[in-house]
């Protein structure tokens, strides 16, 4: 084993396609600690996120030879993700990772702690660029252009009712915070499409 | 106008932010997200990076602990994985040995491999209820009072000793302490229900029993140690009194109290009798343990205590334990008795749910764990291979 902690990232994937168990027990060995802590921030579950780690590296061995690895710190981390996400798709009625999110779009503006303020509107931000395209187009013209919803609507050839549900559908917090993400003009390209 | 089904309305849409992140995870899953909610999906993710680490929390021996629990978990599952695929590169061999196994089968009981293909719908058909909260209090004179939630008041008196039931408790009230011949009284459980309260002794000390458990004690500790006894499973959180100890008295072990929380588990039908020690400082057969540290009367190990109580929180919590403790466990909560059909799996369980459940919820998680699959009928249960 003392010979293999000395190896490369590279160095052990090379060995782990040809089937090395001590290369493959490195790799756990140095990966598990920082992809356990992964999985329990998204689920704040203990059992749940040893279950994530285990299927992580049982899946590593079994794809050994097929799994495009380019870094396998990038690698574990990706498969990390896959399996936090498809668990907590699963079990959506008391997964953290979802139930989290109305909270931080809600969120109060933290401009004491302007970094944090920062990947909240980055997340804002990125969510209305996700949005289909009509509702998207909607909280443009209401919060970028203040346009009325009886404009909106003739804008968009829909009714007004429409554009009224889409609106009033969201939190008050959230308006609070989409109206402060368009205040600030931060109109990635994404948005402009 | 009708208001409040607009508003009705209105929340249930509110709300609707997490099943749109929702549908974007199953996207996601599937390969289908957009660029756009990739983008989002990712970033997202990402946001929970600065939330605390569990790593930072767990002591020392607690990561080695679960550093090895976890190894030994994936060598097993890569071991069986490399032996399934080894057996594929024998596929005429393979259908050779199972047309064998199905002849065998047949000839030792069809019904056998029938039902290893049974499917986990007729675990719900054949569904058996959680327990609950129940007890039966034993009084001096024999006379006996079934507790259930819901009670307030006055429940009976047994010399200077009042007892009631006041805001989830049972509470042992005495005037005082002198005077009072001693008489014992019992609270006890059978199998397939829990304490609907703590109870608190005279002395402040506060118990929590657990399904077919039972606790002995005095009305009044007149005496120069507090005793109490056990059977079955009971955390206790004892008011401490250097001059009068608490200890308690469990199959093959006495426990004594430094001050403290603890859970004494002492089913005859568990290996052996174990304390856990979740706060202050207990002595166990003279053994002193630590918080964190449970012993059976002559080894101590480190455990996690949220798991050794998770009964009291009404979870069931199993990380890497053997289908027959798993089993024992599921025998009391559901009073339910267990058959295995061949051989026993050598597969560890981990889970963590509510015991509030169904038991067809438990056993369908298990059986996600390859290697073992049940099947209810009445109040029996078979674990089949």
């Amino acid at each position: 084993m003392a010979k293999y902690s000395t190896l490369s990232d590279q160095e052990l994937t090379v060995l782990l396609r040809e089937g090395d168990r001590d290369a493959f027990q490195q790799i756990y060995r140095k990966y598990w600690q920082d992809l356990y802590n992964t999985a329990y921030q998204r689920s704040r579950d203990r059992a749940l996120s040893q279950d994530i780690v285990q299927n992580v590296f049982t899946d590593l061995w079994i794809r050994k030879n097929v799994a495009h690895i380019q870094t396998l710190a990038g690698y574990l981390h990706q498969a990390i993700r896959f399996q936090v996400l498809k668990q907590a798709s699963r079990k959506p009625l008391n997964s953290i990772l979802l139930d989290s999110f109305e909270e931080i779009i809600s969120s109060s503006i933290r401009t004491d702690d302007p970094l944090l303020e920062k990947e909240i509107v980055n997340i804002i931000g990125l969510w209305i660029g996700a949005l289909p395209e009509k509702r998207r187009k909607i909280f443009i013209l209401h919060y970028q252009e203040e346009l009325s919803t009886n404009e909106i609507a003739r804008r968009l050839g829909i009714s007004q009712k429409t554009v009224q549900n889409q609106l009033s559908i969201i939190s008050k917090e959230f308006q609070i915070r989409i109206a402060h993400f368009f205040s600030l003009s931060l109109l990635l390209a994404i948005l402009l499409k | 106008m009708d208001i409040s089904g607009t508003y009705r309305y209105k929340r249930g849409l509110m709300y609707d932010n997490k099943s749109e992140l929702l549908k974007i995870v199953k996207k996601y899953l599937q390969g289908k997200a957009s660029p756009e909610e990739k983008l989002f999906l990712e970033a997202y993710y990402d946001f929970f990076d600065s939330a605390e680490k569990i790593i930072d929390q767990l002591l020392a021996d607690e990561l080695e602990l679960l550093e090895s629990a976890m190894e030994q978990e994936i060598f097993n599952r890569i071991e069986l994985a490399d032996q399934k695929k080894t057996l594929t590169l024998w596929p005429t061999l393979l259908k050779i040995s199972a047309a064998a196994s199905i002849l065998i089968a047949l000839s030792v009981g069809g019904h056998l491999l029938l039902h290893q293909q049974q499917p986990t719908e007729t675990l719900v058909k054949n569904d058996i209820e959680p327990g609950h909260n129940q007890a039966t209090l034993i009084l001096a004179n024999g006379k006996k009072i079934i507790l259930t939630r819901g009670l307030n008041g006055l429940l009976a008196r047994q010399g200077k000793t009042q007892i009631h039931v006041h805001q989830n408790n049972i509470i042992y009230d005495a005037k005082n302490k002198t005077g009072d011949q001693i008489s014992y009284n019992t609270l006890s459980t059978a199998k397939g229900e829990q304490s609907p309260y703590p109870l608190i002794l005279t002395d402040g000390t506060k118990v929590w029993l657990n399904a077919e458990s039972s606790i002995t004690f005095p009305t009044a500790f007149n005496q120069k140690e507090r005793i109490v006894k056990i059977t079955g499973e009971a955390l206790f959180e004892v008011a401490h009194d250097p001059k009068q100890p608490f200890k308690v008295e469990a199959a093959n072990q006495t426990i004594e109290d430094i001050g403290t929380q603890f859970d004494v588990n002492a089913y005859i039908d568990e290996p052996a009798t174990k304390t856990t020690l979740i706060e202050g400082s207990v002595k166990v057969n003279n053994i002193i343990i630590k918080p964190g540290q449970q012993t059976d009367g002559s080894h101590i190990k480190t455990v996690n205590t949220e798991i050794v109580t998770a009964w009291k929180e009404g979870n069931f919590h199993f990380e890497g334990d053997d289908i027959q403790t798993v089993m024992r466990q599921l025998t009391r909560w559901y009073n339910i008795d267990v058959t295995y059909q061949g051989q026993i799996t050598h597969e560890v369980f981990y889970a963590d749910i509510s015991r509030n459940r169904n038991i067809s919820a438990v056993l369908k998680l298990l059986e996600k764990t390859n290697g073992v699959q049940f099947k209810i009928e009445g109040r029996r249960v078979a674990v089949i291979p």
